[in-house]
Formats: structure tokens, sequence, C-alpha cells
């Protein structure tokens, strides 16, 4: 009895791991039945929320709503989630059109047998063991994981931290770079540090912005 | 849901299906349509198992039922 209990717990909170595949799931949701396959190509910000018909909550789909248009012309999709069925979200969707004046126009995963939120880790039991917390996984176009953060029930999220993260991995990607804290697109990069002495040796003649052999930015 | 209880096809599974009119990739589909790819290949999936579409060569095309449905 204990084991399986102790099973039941890890299995619920076990998290997946960056720089892996996301896990693969077919879900329900308001734009009907999707897998994470049909998000191949494009950047995908898949988010859990505790439950509909929630103050914090309903804040954060107004601000995700608002923030869908500026996200796609970086190739972002979203996908919301919750252990709510599908009927609750149409009718909070509803809502907060009604009330707010915003359509949300990405799908949200009624994950009432709670299949995604298993494989993604989303119930953290010390907070809630009935709902999903603030999760959000950043998965690039070729089904990686690239990175999660998790926020508590009792706090909404910061819309502008996401798309600052994923223009840092497109950055990242693209040129081969890594960013400083605070980085916005258009400031200066970090240049890999060189890996062996030699290239070391070379790196200040290189005509970067360099601090020292291993600290040098550069303009993209 | 492309194909409503009654028999008769949701608005997005309708636009699908006029773009198919002549072979269509995704692509082509997406740039003919204001539907972003993800819902279109759900959808391709549900109108391919209601046997609305077929697929040949990555290109999709609706069949006779598909043509009948359209039609009315």
């Amino acid at each position: 009895m204990e084991d399986t209990l102790t099973a039941n717990m890890e299995e619920t909170t076990r998290l997946p791991r960056i720089g892996e595949p996301a896990p693969s799931f077919e879900a329900e949701t308001t734009m009907g039945t999707i897998r994470l396959e049909d998000f191949q190509g494009n950047w995908l910000i898949l988010f859990s929320h505790p439950a509909d018909f929630t103050p914090v909550c309903t804040t954060e789909f107004v601000a995700f709503a608002q923030m869908a248009e500026e996200l796609r012309k970086f190739n972002v999709e979203l996908m919301g989630l919750s252990i709510d069925s599908l009927f609750s979200h149409i009718a909070w969707m509803r809502n907060i059109e009604a009330n707010f004046g915003v359509k949300i126009t990405f799908p949200i995963i009624a994950d009432l047998d709670r299949n995604v939120a298993t494989l993604y880790g989303m119930v953290m039991p010390g907070e809630s063991k009935t709902e999903t917390a603030r999760c959000v996984f950043i998965i690039d176009p070729k089904g990686v994981l690239r990175a999660m953060i998790y926020y508590p029930l009792s706090t909404g999220r910061n819309m502008g931290e996401f798309l600052r993260l994923i223009q840092a991995l497109q950055a990242t990607d693209a040129h081969g770079v890594a960013t400083p804290a605070n980085w916005q697109p258009g400031e200066p990069v970090i240049v890999p540090p060189p890996r062996t002495q030699e290239l070391a040796g070379e790196r200040l003649k290189e005509g970067y912005d360099c601090k020292d052999w291993y600290f040098c930015k550069k303009q993209l | 849901m492309c194909v409503k209880p009654d028999g008769t096809l949701s608005l997005s599974a309708e636009i699908i299906l006029k773009v198919c009119d002549k072979p269509a990739t995704i692509d082509e589909m997406a740039q003919a349509t204001s539907l972003r790819s993800f819902r279109i290949k759900s959808s391709i999936r549900e109108l391919t198992a209601a046997g609305l579409l077929e697929e040949q060569g990555g290109r999709f095309r609706l069949t006779q039922k598909g043509k009948a449905l359209l039609t009315g």
C-alpha cells in the first residue's frame, strides 16, 4: 500500500527534462483533438492553470490572449491546460470575452484524466492535489523541451518574460551565442568561451568586446 | 469537431475542404485560410478519418464523399 502511494506520488511529481523531446500526447481541447506533434514547425508555449473561473487565472488568460498576436510574429503558438471539462473551458472563454472583451484564440486542453498533467509533472501535491500549478513549458519547432518555469497558485505570470525567453532561445539557435542576465533583443550577446588554451589565447584578438578571455560580447 | 452530429460541416472544416478542391499541402492550406497550421493538421486528421479528404504525396484532396458533402 505504501509502495503504491509512493509510486503514485512519484508519477504525479515527475518532471520532463530540458533538452529532451517533450512528452508526446493527444488531448481533447477547445479546438478539437490536438497532438503535440501538430505544433512541429512552431514554437509552443504549453501552460497550465489551476482552474477555470478563478481570478488570477482570468487575468493570465486575458494577458496571454492579448499577447498571442505578438507571439505569432515569432512563430510561437499557445496552448493552455487545466483539470477541467471542455464545457467549463468553453463557458469560461465565453465569460472572458463577455466581461473583458478579449477573445481567446488558442486551444485549451481539458485534462480531466490528468494524462498530460502527469506527463509534464504539472500537479504539485504540496500546494494542491486537485489542480495544476502555473507551469510553463517552452517547446521548440522540433519538439524539444527548451525551458520550464513554475509559479505557485497565488502568483500570476509575467507574459513578457516568455516572449523574452523565446527570443533569447531563437537568438541562440540562429547565431550560436548565449544571452546575459536581463537581455533584451537588440542588446549585445555573449560569445561562448573558448574551450582550449590555444583558442583562449586568440580570443582577445578576435575583435569582440571583451573584459577577459572568457567574457566577450558582440552585437548581432 | 469538423463534422457536426447532424452531418453538416463546421465552418473551419468547410474552409479546409474548399481549399482542397485542388490538391494542397498543409502550408498551402495555411496560406489560403486564416487557420493556424496546428489546427489544420488536427482537422485534416479528422476529415481524413471521416473519408472526406485523402492524402497523396503530402497533398490533400477532396474525396467524392467530401465533394458531395461540400456541394450539398
